[in-house]
């Protein structure tokens, strides 16, 4: 062996954060994702969002549980893109294809929208709200406004998902929560004993 | 060498030398520790041929210089080493001596390219610009930074807005082939190869589904491929000279015997001489995966809750390699090569490495097939001329040159051992191929040459497992938090303060620095370490 010394020689995670909030119980298998290439080609579009749904589905219990209630279909519209895609959920199954299906409510928006709404930076509500993203249904049905907040639901990651778990502050809002709880509890017990009080 | 260390490290190549370095610098009593008679691993430089010739024996490019922090943060450069980045980076010469150029001024390239095709110059120009745009990024999130998971990867990409700034980056790549990426952009077949060639020479095969997805970062840094002075081992010896002067402590001649555990944890190694040396802290191997579990770790002693029988046979069974070597001749040479293609292109003859005939990106696939059913394709090598840009590497008036053709580990059902008969011959073969594109490389400007085959490769490095130079196969399901296995996609192991920390893990092999880089990371979080270092 031998120990090679600078005398012989003179010159010299990410951890993703709320990862825990996947709830164990609701930990089912969810519908599977399928992303269609019936012309040989998918759109980056396509690829990207069924990916979205699928990692999603994978992640999140509650996006999992979501998704599996959807029933129906929609079309999400890139405006400025000339991109458009259809997205068709059985409850068992999700299928991203390129192309509109004229049956289903469109969600339409800029990409920068929906990249935005899909990578947790903006909810779909707001989106929506604030007029970034238009729906428009063929028909007006309660059902298709439910399903469009859904897929944006499933579709979207949590905010939360890029950040450091921030356990100091969620113990300070464990404890306000608990304080309130105590109090309402107290007051509560304090009118029954008052009124029993009074009954007696 | 002393009795116990902090930090034991196995195998002093650029990773090991580089894992050692940071960690020294941050205070930690550092031993790397190498079996064979001097550090670099891939970073060696021989006089293979004549005295005075040096040959780069395995890494001869380096294109992660002034991109990977370790350069800076180990001061690299005030250790001695010099870089230059040819003028004239590559060249394609075609059968019909016609030929392709890339510069490092991608003007000069552009206009080169539209001798075949304006549009695929205007092309490239886009590419170039976009993926060289998104080069630190792809660093920042790819290289630099330990594995994200595919499908996280999808999400980074999304909340980066590439696929929605980017004509070409795209998640669908991940689903495609370096050849189905260049038919959906480029047209000119000769282009194509050229561009498939340059991502084969980088360890992309073009035929792969989903290494496509690597592709745009190779075209990032196709003009910044750099030339060690002096020789690749001049790094080596560079990053042993930052470990040494931070106290840490390279011993040669060292083989490891086994990884000694106690309990949950690793405690230190045996050499195979008996000398027992304790790691206060941790073991980082940066061999392979084969070496450290199958070989250092006696399987009978682990506990199967620790390793179970499962990994170990999935080691065994499932490692992946990749399918193909490269066969090597190095040359001592009296002049310096004249192509015939020149009087297409003048500045073929400055090109510091040049592609030898393939017209498309098809003929690359037929030689794949060939190689990968362990037979030799006619040779197409790539030949280097490095005294171009070194004159120091020859003696005055002599140049050293080096051919390099992918081939197979094994021939045919002869074996690997078949290398030491037809390496020779295949040598000869290799020679006459550069000789039709070079007719004055012959016999007098020739004056010596040697081989150096597949076999050789996983001899002389045995951590190169089958004359792997990339340390485990390039291929969408060996990447990111997948390579080696999913169980040891993160630089730790199930054994306590054992970690992985070289080119089996990601991102692969090359001078990349980032396995280490990255090793780095995960320890640091492990063990509380300040990190000093700036993240990329």
């Amino acid at each position: 062996m031998v120990e090679k010394s600078l005398m012989n020689f003179s010159d010299g995670n990410s951890e993703p954060g709320d990862r825990a909030l996947s709830i164990s119980d609701l930990s089912r298998p969810g519908p599977k994702v399928y992303i269609s290439n019936d012309n040989g080609k998918t759109s980056g579009m396509a690829t990207m969002i069924g990916e979205l749904l699928e990692a999603n589905i994978d992640s999140f219990a509650t996006r999992r549980v979501v998704a599996s209630l959807l029933k129906g279909g929609v079309v999400l519209k890139a405006s400025d893109r000339a991109q458009i895609i259809t997205i068709e959920f059985d409850g068992k199954s999700i299928t991203v294809r390129d192309g509109q299906n004229p049956d289903y409510p469109t969600l339409e928006g800029g990409w920068l929208t929906f990249a935005a709404v899909a990578s947790g930076r903006k909810s779909p509500l707001h989106a929506i709200r604030a007029r970034e993203i238009s729906l428009k249904s063929p028909k007006f049905k309660m059902g298709d406004s439910i399903a469009a907040g859904g897929v944006g639901f499933v579709m979207s990651v949590p905010k939360s998902f890029y950040e450091t778990v921030n356990w100091s502050k969620r113990i300070i809002y464990l404890s306000i929560a608990l304080v309130a709880a105590s109090l309402v509890g107290y007051a509560f017990y304090s009118l029954r004993r008052n009124k029993m009080h009074h009954k007696a | 060498m002393r009795e116990s260390y902090d930090v034991i490290i196995i195998g002093a190549g650029h990773n090991g030398l580089t894992l050692g370095a940071y960690l020294a610098r941050s205070g930690l009593e550092v031993l790397v520790l190498e079996r064979r008679h001097e550090e670099g691993g891939g970073l060696t430089t021989e006089e293979l041929t004549r005295p005075g010739f040096l040959h780069n024996v395995h890494a001869n490019y380096h294109t992660f210089v002034d991109l990977a922090p370790p350069v800076k943060d180990l001061e690299i450069r005030e250790h001695g080493v010099k870089y230059v980045r040819p003028e004239v980076q590559m060249a394609s010469i075609y059968p019909d001596k016609t030929a392709l150029v890339v510069y490092s001024d991608i003007d000069k390239t552009c206009d080169s390219i539209s001798r075949f095709s304006a549009k695929d110059a205007a092309t490239f120009r886009k590419l170039f610009n976009e993926a060289h745009g998104y080069v630190d990024l792809l660093l920042g999130t790819l290289m630099f930074e330990p594995p994200m998971s595919v499908k996280e990867l999808t999400k980074a990409l999304s909340v980066f807005g590439v696929g929605n700034r980017s004509e070409f980056l795209s998640v669908k790549l991940r689903r495609e082939t370096i050849n189905q990426f260049l038919d959906e952009h480029f047209e000119s077949p000769k282009v194509k190869a050229h561009l498939a060639f340059h991502g084969a020479v980088c360890g992309y095969a073009n035929d792969i589904v989903g290494l496509a997805i690597g592709f745009p970062l190779l075209v990032g840094k196709i003009n910044n491929w750099h030339l060690s002075i002096g020789g690749s081992h001049r790094l080596a010896h560079a990053l042993w000279r930052d470990l040494a002067n931070h106290g840490g402590v390279l011993v040669t001649d060292a083989e490891v015997a086994s990884v000694v555990v106690d309990g949950n944890r690793v405690s230190g190694v045996r050499l195979a001489d008996g000398t027992e040396i304790t790691a206060r802290k941790l073991v980082a191997s940066t061999v392979s995966v084969e070496q450290t579990f199958l070989e250092f770790l006696d399987r009978d002693k682990v506990s199967n809750d620790l390793v179970s029988n499962e990994l170990f046979e999935k080691i065994e069974t499932e490692i992946k390699h990749q399918s193909w070597s490269l066969f090597s001749v190095h040359l001592a040479l009296s002049k310096l090569p004249h192509y015939l293609a020149g009087e297409f292109e003048p500045d073929v003859d400055k090109a510091w490495v040049v592609n030898l005939g393939y017209s498309s990106p098809e003929e690359l696939n037929d030689d794949w097939k060939l190689i990968r059913n362990n037979q030799l394709a006619d040779p197409k090598p790539n030949v280097a001329i490095n005294s171009l840009y070194d004159p120091t590497d020859a003696p005055e008036g002599s140049y050293t040159g080096l051919l390099r053709q992918f081939a197979p580990y094994s021939i045919g059902s002869l074996g690997p051992g078949a290398w030491v008969e037809e390496a020779r011959h295949y040598g000869e073969k290799c020679i006459e191929s550069w000789r039709a594109f070079a007719p004055d490389m012959d016999a007098e400007a020739i004056i010596d040459w040697t081989t150096y085959s597949p076999h050789d490769i996983a001899t002389k490095l045995p951590n190169m497992v089958k004359g792997d130079w990339m340390m485990g196969e390039i291929s969408l399901a060996n990447m990111l938090d997948q390579r080696p296995l999913p169980e040891l996609g993160n630089y730790r192991t199930p054994i306590e303060g054992l970690y992985m920390a070289g080119s089996t893990q990601h991102p692969h092999g090359f001078i990349t620095f980032a396995p280490a880089y990255n090793a780095l990371s995960v320890i640091a979080q492990d063990i509380g370490l300040d990190q000093w270092w700036k993240k990329v």
